[in-house]
């Protein structure tokens, strides 16, 4: 099996401002982040051989995206997979310039949810086969069962668990109150999102991600040929994706207190990467904190934290912008809400800049390697994706 | 149950022969992995033999996890108004098998891990049409 590592690399990225974006149409934030993407790269749009479109609500075919960009009769792609759909518009375009097919091509991820009517993830499958057991719940409140099923693992009780949840809240939005491009750009307390009204207990309404329209691209090339177009481009050196094919919550192997997709897809990353220490390893992490709850578990699923153990690096405030492995440092699906095709692409902006040495306000000290990590669907057959990017070769 | 018309969520879930709902579940002989509802095939991915059979699960089980819906489920779940939060929970049975329902005369307050309950059957919404949609559902013991 063949790597990823330092044959593609990122030389120009663009992201709109998330949020409800009623004065724009889908295609206009399409043009703007792939516009962005291109200025950034200093590419024409002619210029590109190939593209990926990542949307889950679009609509069929690549046109939708190629139209509003006029890429007239170059092959665009359009993919979907779950929540890691934006990833897998990445991974497309990487794995094509890897196998030697095109030298510069365009990944795109986009989503307008608001004037839909969209509240939260929908109910997607009918009332059918096996899913009969899952059609009368929430999503939220498959979460929360996450929430209960860890705290009785770990010995937590209600006040514990619900005061570390809210920390990784008040860090998300602390880190969006930095971002300009941020959906939610205040900070909260402690207070605040302990007492927030109760979504699906023990979730309160500051536990959970809120919905916004957004989109972001990437520029991608053949990793030689990167300083043609900058002096400082990002070479991937993973992405993975790992899928489930158990039977959802209902696996007899789960214990509803981790997600193993999460688990693997970081294993098959790491490897890729030639990662040995993830916790020292990893500079700064753009992770799935559709939950605070999800956040908190992929902690310990990418082995940034022992098993259980999650809440001495939460108190130590280690995921903090200051902290020893920053995570979510642009705010997180927190701040930005998840347009789902386009987060996993919103995320790479974030470890682009962050790895340039361009995040401002909230940039990590000297960065190496960033991480984005997309989950969607139920722990058991879940769709996790997880890429890897340095600043240097090698 | 009033007096609606009941319409069964699906077939083939429930056993009701020995008087009391049994859930109707399939047992791979080949890996030992149990399936609700019933399946014709294994669907453990280790699993390369899939000799299969249908039998009943033990009525009662352990509630291993919970979640209270403080706000109702999406359509095509109809929500009483006004809406009293409902409990969920994933209860483990014997053979091993995990099955999630919602809570028959459970409140928020009341619902432990560790607690036994029992397979019900019951309304789990009722339609606009007014017809009662009857699902499995777990009870206190
Ligand atoms: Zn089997």
């Amino acid at each position: 099996m063949n790597s990823i590592k330092d044959k593609v690399a990122i030389v120009g990225m663009g992201c709109v401002k998330f949020g409800e974006n009623w004065d724009k149409s889908l295609e206009d934030m399409i043009i703007d982040a792939a516009y962005e993407a291109f200025e950034d790269a200093g590419v024409d749009p002619k210029d590109i051989q190939a593209a990926w479109w990542g949307s889950v609500f679009a609509g069929e075919s690549g046109s939708i995206m190629s139209t509003p960009l006029k890429l007239a009769y170059i092959p665009v792609t359009h993919v979907e997979n779950q929540c890691a759909t934006g990833s897998e518009a990445i991974r497309g375009a990487a794995y094509a310039v890897a196998a030697g097919i095109y030298d510069l091509v365009l990944a795109v991820g986009a989503e307008k949810l608001k004037d839909t009517g969209y509240s939260g993830l929908p109910q997607t499958r009918p009332v059918a086969t096996w899913s009969y057991r899952l059609t009368t719940q929430t999503p939220a409140a498959g979460f929360a069962m996450m929430a209960t099923g860890y705290f009785a693992k770990y010995g937590l009780d209600f006040d514990e668990g619900k005061r570390l949840l809210a920390r990784i809240a008040v860090k998300n939005h602390h880190n969006g109150s930095l971002n300009p491009k941020a959906h939610f750009q205040r900070e909260i307390t402690l207070e605040q999102a302990i007492n927030a009204p109760m979504i699906a207990y023990p979730l309160g309404l500051y536990d959970a991600c809120g919905v916004s329209d957004g989109a972001a691209a990437a520029v991608l090339c053949r990793a030689d040929l990167a300083k043609s177009f900058r002096t400082d481009p990002i070479y991937i050196k993973a992405v993975s994706i790992c899928q489930g094919a158990r039977e959802g919550w209902l696996s007899q192997v789960y214990d509803l207190a981790h997600v193993e997709e999460t688990y693997r897809g970081g294993i098959a990353a790491y490897q890729e990467a030639g990662i040995k220490n993830p916790r020292k390893e990893i500079s700064v992490a753009e992770v799935h904190d559709c939950f605070s709850i999800t956040e908190l578990t992929i902690m310990e699923d990418l082995q940034f934290s022992p098993r259980g153990r999650v809440r001495e690096d939460i108190e130590a405030r280690t995921f903090t912008l200051e902290g020893e492995l920053p995570v979510n440092t642009d705010g997180g699906l927190k701040c930005f809400g998840h347009p789902i095709g386009a987060t996993g692409l919103r995320m790479l902006y974030e470890v682009y800049k962050q790895l340039q040495g361009k995040a401002g306000p909230r940039q990590v000290k000297n960065p190496r390697l960033g991480l984005t990590h997309n989950q969607g669907g139920e722990p058991g057959s879940a769709t996790v994706s997880v890429l890897i990017a340095g600043n240097e070769l090698g | 149950m009033g007096e609606n018309k009941q319409v069964l969520i699906g077939e083939n879930l429930f056993d009701m022969s020995g008087g009391e709902p049994a859930l109707i579940v399939t047992h791979c002989k080949s890996c030992g992995d149990y399936f609700f509802p019933k399946t014709f095939t294994c669907h453990n991915p280790e699993c390369k033999e899939k000799d299969v059979e249908d039998t009943l699960l033990s009525r009662r089980g352990v509630i291993e996890n919970y979640s209270i819906m403080n706000y109702p489920p999406p359509p095509p779940f109809v929500a009483k108004d006004p809406y009293e939060p409902i409990v969920c929970a994933a209860v483990k049975f014997p053979e091993g098998i995990v099955i999630i329902g919602m809570m028959e005369n459970m409140t928020a307050d009341q619902v432990k891990i560790g607690m036994e309950v029992e397979v019900t059957v019951g309304t789990l919404y009722t339609n606009k049409n007014g017809e009662d949609i009857i699902a499995w559902k777990f009870k206190a013991v």
